[in-house]
C-alpha cells in the first residue's frame, strides 16, 4: 500500500505476516510457468526468524502448510467469537486454518504496548502496537546516527563518470533541487516509485533508464488480485472488536492442484467486519444503500459479521507494466507513474474457484447469508516485481543481492524486486529479502568500490 | 482561521432534506431530524474530515431543486462517486451520534484488555498440528 511517510508502507499496512512458501520459490520447476528465484525459502528462512524479532509477530509455530520454524517472540491474538466458528468448520471439514501471524503486539514488546482490538489497524495504529517501521526502525537507526530527511522527493539517481551510482536529486520544500552524495544508494520506493525512478533517472549509456540493460524495469507488474466475501451470521459476536490484522488465514488451496483448472494458489484471511459505517457504506450486491436499506444493512452486519479476503498469486507478465505518464506530471513537473495491467485468465479463474469455497466455509461456519466482491477493484495494493531480481543480467534487473547489474553500488530493497509474488502478504519476504542484502553489503562493503 | 460555516444555510437545509431519506426513522432508531443532523453531527464529520467538504458541496450542487428521493435516484443512476461522498457524510454523522449508538446498542471501537486464557481455539490448533504437512516439497 503506497503511503508517503515516515514508515511507509507498513504505517496502513494490515501487519498480515506471512512466509512466502517453499514452492514459491521454484514456480518454473513445479509448475512451468513464470520463472524461479535465485534463491529459495531455507536460504530465506535465517532472515525471516530475524527479522520476526524485529518487527515483533505475533502468532504460533506448527502450522502444517510450512516447514518447521522457531516459535513466535509472542502468542496468537485472539481469534475472535468469528474465527472461532470458522475454525471449527474446517475442522470439521478437513480445511487448513490457522491463527493469523500479525506483526501485532500481543504482548508489551520492543518497547510498545500490546493491541488494544479497537480494528483501526489499516489507519495507523494510535496504541503503538503494530509493528511499522517509524516505530520499529527509524528511532533506533536515528539513535546510531542515521540522518531522517522528511517531505523530501527524489526526482533522479545521479551517476559519477565510471556510471556508478554517486547519490540523489531531492526537494524537500520550496526552492532549488539539492543533490545529497553517497557511495551506496538504496531505493526502496514501492514497486511503482521504484522503476519510476529508475526511469525517470535516464541518464548517457542508460537512455532508457538506470539499470535498465534487460528491458524489464517496470515490467512483470504483479497486483495480488483480491476477493472478499461478508459472511453475516444470526449470533452476535461483536465484530467490530479486533485486530485488523488476520484473525486466522487458511492456506488449503495455496498450491497447485492442476484439476482445478488454473495453476498456483490463493491465501485467505479472515477478519472482524468494522463498524456501522462500514456496514452503511459496504456496496451491497443489487441493494439500494439508504433508506430502510441502510438500516436493514447495519442491523444485519454490527456485530455479526466476518470477512473472508482472497488474495490470488498473480503470474508476472512482461505487459504488465510501470512506465512514464506522457501527460501527467507531479508537483515538481516530473512524469507521473503510468500503469498498464490485464487481469490474466489464471487469475479469474483462481478466484472464481476460490470465491465458490469460501461460500462453503461460511456456509458450514454457520452463516446464512454472503456477501461477494468476485474482485475488489479498489486493492491491488501489493504492487510487486517491476525489478525483478536474477543471476542473468540479460533477464533480471538485480542480482541475488539486490544490486543492480548495471550499478553495482545501487541496490533496490523494496517489493520490486520479487521474481514471482506467491499468494501470501508480501512485507515480511520484502522485509527478510532487506535484512539478507543488508548483510550481504556490510559484510562485503570492501568490494563496493569508490 | 477561516470562521466560515462549512456549509451555508441553503445548502444544510438541502442536506438535511436528503439526510431524512437516508436516514428515516427505523424502529428504535431515530430519523436524520430527530437528531438535527445537518448541524452539529455534520460539522463534527467535516471537522474529521475537511477534504469531503468540496466534494459534498459539489454534489449538492448538482442535484439543487430535485426532490430529495429523485436526487438520490439521480445520483444512484449517474453519480456513484457523488452519491459515495454524500453517503459518508450522512451515515457518518448519523452512526457517531450517541442516540443512534445507544440505538444500536453499539459502544463504539473502544480499547479492551486482551483475553489472558489463550487465543480461543487451542484443541483445534493441537489438532492441526498433527495434520502432515500440505506445503508442497520442491527438493
Amino acid at each position: 500500500m503506497l503511503f508517503h511517510g515516515v514508515g511507509g508502507s507498513t504505517v496502513l499496512f494490515s501487519a498480515h505476516w506471512m512466509r512466502f512458501l517453499p514452492s514459491d520459490f521454484r514456480v518454473k520447476t513445479l509448475d512451468g510457468v513464470a520463472d524461479d528465484w535465485p534463491i529459495d525459502y531455507a536460504e530465506l528462512a535465517p532472515f525471516y526468524d530475524r527479522i520476526d524479532g524485529q518487527f515483533g509477530v505475533s502468532g504460533i509455530a506448527g502450522d502444517p502448510a510450512y516447514p518447521d520454524r522457531p516459535e513466535y517472540p509472542m502468542p496468537p491474538l485472539p481469534i475472535g467469537d468469528w474465527g472461532k466458528r470458522v475454525a471449527a468448520a474446517h475442522a470439521k471439514m478437513g480445511w487448513h486454518w490457522w491463527p493469523g501471524s500479525n506483526a501485532i503486539n500481543s504482548r508489551d514488546y520492543g518497547g510498545r504496548r500490546q493491541c488494544v482490538q479497537r480494528s483501526t489497524c489499516r489507519a495507523g495504529c494510535n496504541e503503538g502496537a503494530k509493528g511499522s517501521v517509524d516505530r520499529t526502525h527509524w528511532p533506533e537507526s536515528e539513535r546510531h546516527g542515521v540522518r531522517l530527511i522528511t517531505d523530501a522527493q527524489v526526482s533522479r539517481i545521479t551517476l559519477d563518470e565510471k556510471g556508478r551510482a554517486n547519490g540523489a536529486l531531492y526537494r524537500d520544500g520550496p526552492g532549488p533541487e539539492k543533490h545529497i552524495k553517497a557511495d551506496v544508494v538504496i531505493l526502496a520506493a514501492h514497486a511503482i516509485g521504484t522503476p519510476r525512478l529508475l526511469l525517470l533517472s535516464a541518464a548517457k549509456g542508460h537512455g532508457n533508464g538506470l539499470a535498465n540493460r534487460s528491458g524489464l524495469v517496470g515490467r512483470r507488474l504483479m497486483m495480488h488480485p483480491l476477493s472478499r466475501t461478508i459472511g453475516l451470521f444470526e449470533e452476535p459476536m461483536m465484530s467490530w472488536q479486533g485486530h485488523w490484522g488476520q484473525s486466522l488465514y487458511c492456506l488449503q488451496f495455496a498450491e497447485t492442484d492442476v484439476s482445478r483448472g488454473f495453476v498456483r494458489g490463493a491465501k485467505w484471511n479472515l477478519s472482524p467486519s468494522g463498524g456501522p459505517l462500514m456496514a452503511a457504506l459496504y456496496p451491497w450486491p443489487g441493494e439500494r444503500l439508504w433508506g430502510a436499506a441502510m438500516h436493514e444493512h447495519v442491523n444485519a452486519w454490527l456485530g455479526r459479521a466476518a470477512i473472508w479476503g482472497v488474495t490470488a498469486e498473480d503470474l508476472p507478465e512482461v505487459e504488465n507494466r510501470v512506465d512514464l505518464d506522457p501527460e501527467l506530471c507531479d508537483r515538481y513537473g516530473d512524469p507521473a507513474p503510468r500503469l498498464h495491467y490485464t487481469l490474466s485468465q489464471n487469475s479469474r479463474d483462481m478466484l472464481a474457484f476460490m470465491n465458490q469455497r469460501v461460500e462453503e466455509s461460511f456456509r458450514a461456519a454457520g452463516a446464512y447469508r454472503t456477501l461477494l466482491r468476485p474482485l475488489v477493484a479498489e486493492a491491488g495494493w501489493h504492487a510487486l516485481g517491476t525489478c525483478r531480481m536474477g543471476d542473468d543480467p540479460e533477464t533480471s534487473v538485480v542480482d541475488r543481492w539486490q544490486r543492480c547489474h548495471d550499478i553495482p553500488n545501487l541496490l533496490i530493497l523494496d517489493g520490486s524486486a520479487f521474481v514471482t509474488c506467491s499468494s501470501v502478504n508480501p512485507s515480511a519476504t520484502i522485509s527478510a529479502l532487506a535484512l539478507r542484502a543488508a548483510d550481504h553489503l556490510v559484510n562485503h562493503r570492501r568490494d563496493v568500490a569508490r | 482561521m477561516d470562521d466560515q460555516p462549512a456549509l451555508d444555510d441553503q445548502s444544510r437545509a438541502q442536506l438535511a432534506e436528503l439526510a431524512e431519506v437516508i436516514a428515516p426513522r427505523w424502529g428504535d432508531l431515530p430519523a436524520a431530524s430527530e437528531i438535527a443532523l445537518s448541524q452539529a453531527p455534520l460539522d463534527r464529520v467535516l471537522a474529521l474530515r475537511p477534504d469531503l467538504l468540496a466534494p459534498l458541496k459539489a454534489v449538492l450542487d448538482r442535484v439543487r431543486g430535485r426532490p430529495p428521493e429523485a436526487a438520490m435516484e439521480k445520483l444512484e443512476s449517474t453519480d456513484a462517486a457523488g452519491l459515495h461522498t454524500l453517503l459518508t457524510v450522512v451515515a457518518g454523522a448519523y452512526y457517531a451520534h450517541p442516540d443512534v449508538r445507544a440505538a444500536l446498542h453499539y459502544s463504539g471501537q473502544q480499547a479492551q484488555s486482551l483475553p489472558r486464557d489463550g487465543f480461543g481455539a487451542e484443541e483445534l490448533v493441537i489438532e492441526m498440528m498433527q495434520q502432515p504437512p500440505i506445503y508442497r516439497k520442491v527438493d
